[in-house]
């Protein structure tokens, strides 16, 4: 059972509901005809830079599910993959950089290779669901090439503008409460 | 503030109808089923089928029709457009499937209307519009704590089960702190609206998110005591104080599953290739 820890199973539902809160129409910068700009990708990028792949995975996979049953938008499975991979994808952020941003340490290679990780997630997530449109609706390679790409670089630069921006805000807060000595 | 744009569209709806009273779990096995055969076939027959008994089964459950009304009309634009994008991406993707080319008019010398084209265009929308009332209809018949039991049920591990009837659990709470982080920021003047440039929208969306984030973090710590302290994840399973015995009923409807999964795949290989083309 340890697999899944408490805290793992909290971070994971609290991330997911953000992620559906971060998908409400409020948010929505219309950019394409059928794509909405939505800060909910930021949200999953932010958990799964702070917390690993196992919540990225299960934040993106639960939130965008749960986003798509209960906003009523129908349910577009393939999609719903794409965001547990691109949460994978980012998760690989406190290995790579052992742990730094827990320390409140967040410096600017590390910000070059959060917003790397956001490309290739979002590179490597979104062709496996234009490959499933492909496949299980036969839909036309050149819709959903274009579909996948649109929607994986304004992705990737929601999340490199405010996925940064916040986890440089939460990497100074955790210096502030981490930087105490004793006198 | 248009109120619409601050909630969740859908919930569990309590009509006491006979999908009500089916276990969650017989409702989710038939909602991956229906997922799953929908997905596998590309016969216009079968997947209309499906929609109208989708139809059926919605309005089976009593939910009165003004509740989903706009979701049917957004659903029907999305798969318009979608449709709509597909032919200016690839005009002649139809006859290329299906293998024949019969011309209805043409437009342009690059968008041929053939008759090939509608079939395939209609195959690919009845696909979308036929998993959307199963989709309804699982929102609004299955309790959210039923929904967690019913997924531990089919085997997922019960601490992701769990995860997900806890953010079932937390979405309306977290929605409220975001409303309430939302009017108090808009009355220091951070708009988040099309009033303001771009890159200022962003910003002003950073400013509104980042307190969100840090008090649902500490939320989250919050939880994590109080289920630690409650011994959660010791065991190697749970019970579920909502988890609905099968009946009767249960098993006629996984019955009418199995007995229809078998002419599904013979029809499915009954036809040369992948689509149903009868001209």
């Amino acid at each position: 059972m340890n697999k899944f820890s408490v805290k793992i199973v909290v971070l994971t539902a609290i991330g997911a509901a953000l992620y559906g809160v971060g998908g409400l129409p409020i948010f929505g910068i219309p950019i394409f005809a059928e794509t909405t700009l939505k800060p909910a990708m930021a949200i999953l990028a932010i958990f799964a830079g702070l917390y690993g792949p196992v919540v990225g995975f299960l934040v993106g996979i639960i939130g965008h599910l749960i986003t798509d049953l209960f906003a009523g938008w129908g349910v577009w499975l393939t999609w719903v993959l794409g965001s547990g991979i691109v949460g994978i994808v980012i998760g690989l952020l406190p290995k790579l950089t052992s742990n730094r941003l827990e320390k409140g340490e967040f410096p600017g290679k590390d910000i070059a290779l959060f917003i790397l990780l956001a490309l290739v997630g979002n590179i490597g997530g979104f062709s496996i669901s234009a490959l499933l449109d492909f496949l299980l609706y036969k839909e036309p390679a050149g819709k959903v090439i274009a579909q996948a790409a649109i929607a994986g670089s304004t992705n990737t630069i929601l999340i490199a503008i405010i996925g940064t921006a916040i986890l440089v805000m939460i990497a100074k807060r955790k210096k502030a409460s981490t930087g105490l000595s004793e006198e | 503030m248009d109120k619409s744009k601050i909630t969740f569209g859908l919930s569990y709806i309590e009509t006491g109808s006979p999908l009500h009273r089916l276990s969650g779990f017989t409702k989710l096995v038939l909602f991956l089923w229906w997922i799953t055969l929908i997905l596998t076939t590309f016969d216009l027959r079968v997947l209309t089928g499906f929609f109208i008994v989708g139809i059926v089964l919605l309005s089976l459950a009593q939910i009165p029709f003004k509740v989903y009304r706009p979701f049917v009309f957004f659903m029907v634009y999305i798969v318009t457009l979608n449709t709509l994008f597909i032919y200016l991406f690839a005009p002649l993707q139809g006859p290329e499937f299906i293998g024949s080319h019969t011309e209805l008019f043409i437009f342009t010398k690059r968008y041929v209307v053939t008759l090939e084209t509608l079939v395939y265009l209609a195959v690919i929308a009845v696909k979308f519009l036929a998993i959307f009332p199963m989709a309804l209809l699982f929102v609004f018949s299955t309790h959210p704590t039923e929904f967690a039991a019913s997924l531990n049920k089919i085997k997922v591990p019960y601490p992701i089960a769990y995860a997900v009837s806890l953010t079932l659990r937390y979405l309306p709470e977290i929605t409220k702190d975001f409303v309430n982080i939302l009017h108090a920021q808009q009355a220091r003047g951070v708009d988040i609206s099309r009033n303001v440039s771009l890159r200022k929208r962003i910003r002003n969306i950073a400013s509104i998110l980042f307190p969100l984030i840090l008090s649902s973090l500490e939320k989250a710590d919050v939880i994590t005591n109080a289920m630690t302290l409650r011994g959660f994840g010791k065991g190697h399973s749970r019970t579920w104080y909502n988890a609905r015995p099968m009946a009767i009923g249960d098993w006629v409807v996984l019955a009418a599953m199995a007995v229809w999964t078998v002419p599904h795949f013979i029809i499915r290989a009954s036809i040369d290739g992948l689509f149903w083309y009868p001209f």
